[in-house]
């Protein structure tokens, strides 16, 4: 199997406190891996060992084949990161942070220019960060995390709290790179985000993964195959739902059908939240 | 550690360092110590005599005291002036020479000559000044002096003035506040503004950081030393000692900075440690400006050892044979720091994580 990232009965404690229970999974290359889960249930934790921030208690780490640790120059140089919090150099400017993280990775004749474009702060380029809006300074930290071209992007909340332009720029970003071939780790609450862009999700709660598969898959095995039909009749208006496993499923949408009262059909497809509240007993919005 | 690494988070730090209000005080600081050194000890308790002269021809008095080091010496264009100038305590003594009054002295007239003394003069300053042109008088007569003179000096420590005892305290001060502060203060910026973790996910390692800190730290320290000696007029004529006391002196002090620096997860708790440790860093001072405290106690000090080096050769023109002992002392010292920051480091690299 053609493995970008590789984690094995990862467990992290912050004193007592078992912040990751003894979780394993995969990322493939150019795939996007949602990590869903409502606050405190592991995902950052988990992220900062993946970049070699915290030292795991249990368990291994192998990105790219190579074995991920702190101080680790060769493995980190194929890493890119956004963190939830902005830590960027508030008295450079954009165009000085990512030029200053651009030679940490030892990258000659970088294009600011064209990454700036790219994240649309080309205009600001030369205005201090200190000066940037909130979804500017999170779509400069989106550009410094993709400044080295990575093989595995962690991102972290990457659209938390933003105006949907900012947001939409970093999901077009996100998309880009996994088509580019990066392997994309992306840490979220919102469910309807992670169900768009995502190919797997992973649910994490209590430090403690519950399920690994594609939005599709999850939906099919916990979600409900049934469509919501309203009839109206004068004023009348009533609501029939046909479960769709059912042997007689085809025939009695099609009578409905032809009974010429149909206002309405809506396919009741269960949403990740619902599947993530079904696996777990717990919201993500906690 | 990679030295590309290290020398790219250098030329950030100095772009960000020219940002900071603080690192920029830094860098005037030993211009603002020296001036308030000079106007503090040199001229208000330690003033040069000032005498001032009408010399109405050329008077051999005039050019001979114009030789004179150690007084300052202006003129007036007419004896109102010269009393004006008196009066306003602008010198401690003024002399009125009339045309002539070389050859009257020459020729054995005894002719008078007069004394204005500023009512706030010091009274040693006036007994220097009439001293020295009695002197002059004396010569002028060809006149061998009745005595000879043999100055010897009491306690070779009491013989230097004030003004020079400071000068190994204010590059002390250069060394505690650059040497430790520039590091320190950079690594907690990182830490606050959340900065280090962003450099902890790139190749960069915390080595390649503290050492960064450190080395930015030592040229910056070394630099403001010799700016402040120089400025101080203490520039010995031994360089090398010289040179090799400030880099014991700052390899102490900048692992000394690491520590806090590593120590502190904020600039609240950065600006504690300093006001509350470098107290005792500066402790030794206390020992040169009272030589009778008991001066072993200087030696506990770790600041001591490369302090005492530096008293000994800008003020007592040591050696580096005089000295190289006590050096050696401070660089162990220095070592042991740096050794102890390692584990500081992991501590401080887990708790940035969590």
């Amino acid at each position: 199997m053609n493995t970008a990232l590789l984690a094995a009965n990862l467990s992290y404690s912050y004193g007592d406190l078992k912040a990751v229970r003894g979780i394993s999974f995969h990322l493939r290359p150019g795939e996007i891996l949602g990590f869903l889960g409502p606050n405190g249930a592991g995902k950052s934790t988990t992220i900062k060992m993946l970049t070699g921030l915290l030292t795991p208690d249990t368990g291994s780490i192998h990105l790219l084949g190579n074995e991920m640790s702190r101080d680790n120059p060769e493995a980190q140089a194929r890493i890119g990161v956004c963190f939830e919090e902005k830590n960027l150099y508030l008295n450079m400017t954009g165009r000085e942070n990512l030029k200053f993280f651009s030679r940490l990775f030892g990258i000659k004749n970088f294009d600011t220019d064209a990454l700036l474009r790219k994240v649309d702060l080309a205009h600001r380029a030369d205005d201090r960060v200190s000066k940037y809006s909130k979804g500017m300074r999170q779509r400069l930290m989106m550009a410094r995390a993709i400044i080295n071209r990575p093989d595995v992007l962690f991102l972290d909340e990457p659209t938390e709290g933003l105006d949907p332009v900012s947001s939409r720029t970093i999901r077009n970003i996100i998309m880009e790179q996994a088509e580019r071939g990066a392997a994309v780790l992306l840490t979220t609450h919102d469910m309807w985000e992670a169900d768009e862009l995502s190919d797997r999700v992973a649910f994490l709660n209590e430090g403690t993964l519950f399920a690994v598969d594609t939005p599709d898959n999850l939906k099919m095995k916990y979600g409900k195959r049934s469509v919501k039909v309203r009839l109206g009749s004068g004023s009348h208006v009533r609501e029939e739902t046909i479960e769709l496993a059912a042997a007689d499923a085809g025939d009695r949408i099609r009578e409905l059908i032809n009974s010429d009262n149909v206002m309405t059909i809506h396919t009741e497809e269960a949403t990740l939240e619902d599947i993530f509240i079904e696996i777990t007993g717990r919201g993500l919005d906690v | 550690m990679s030295i590309r690494r290290v020398w790219s988070l250098i030329s950030g730090d100095l772009r960000l360092g020219f940002r900071s209000p603080i690192i920029l005080w830094l860098l005037i600081m030993p211009f603002v110590i020296t001036f308030m050194l000079q106007v503090v000890f040199i001229a208000l308790f330690d003033p040069e005599p000032r005498i001032c002269i009408y010399d109405s021809g050329e008077s051999e008095i005039t050019m001979a005291l114009e030789r004179v080091e150690g007084i300052r010496l202006s003129r007036a264009g007419s004896p109102a002036e010269l009393k004006e100038y008196i009066e306003n305590n602008n010198a401690d003594l003024g002399l009125v020479i009339e045309d002539g009054f070389d050859q009257a002295v020459r020729d054995g007239q005894k002719p008078e000559l007069e004394y204005f003394f500023s009512g706030e003069s010091l009274a040693s300053n006036r007994i220097v000044i009439s001293l020295l042109v009695l002197d002059v008088l004396r010569e002028m007569e060809n006149r061998e002096a009745p005595v000879e003179v043999v100055l010897q000096t009491g306690d070779e420590e009491e013989a230097i003035p004030l003004a020079q005892k400071l000068i190994p305290a204010v590059v002390l001060i250069v060394l505690i506040i650059t040497g430790i502060f520039v590091p320190a203060f950079m690594l907690v910026e990182e830490k606050e503004h959340g900065t280090m973790k962003a450099l902890l996910v790139t190749p960069v390692t915390v080595s390649d950081i503290l050492f960064s800190k450190a080395l930015l730290g030592f040229a910056m320290t070394v630099i403001m030393c010799f700016i402040t000696l120089a400025l101080n007029g203490a520039l010995s004529g031994q360089p090398l000692a010289l040179l090799a006391t400030i880099v014991a002196g700052t390899v102490v002090c900048n692992a000394i900075g690491l520590i806090y620096g590593t120590l502190a997860g904020n600039a609240k708790t950065l600006y504690t440690l300093v006001k509350s440790l470098n107290i005792l860093l500066a402790g030794p001072i206390l020992f040169y400006l009272f030589t009778g405290l008991p001066q072993w106690i200087a030696k506990i000090f770790p600041t001591y050892w490369f302090i005492d080096p530096l008293y000994s050769i800008t003020l007592k023109g040591a050696d580096f044979s005089d000295v190289c002992f006590k050096l050696a002392v401070a660089l162990v010292i220095g070592i042991l720091l740096c050794i102890a920051v390692v584990p500081l480091s992991r501590r401080m690299q887990k708790k940035l994580a969590e």
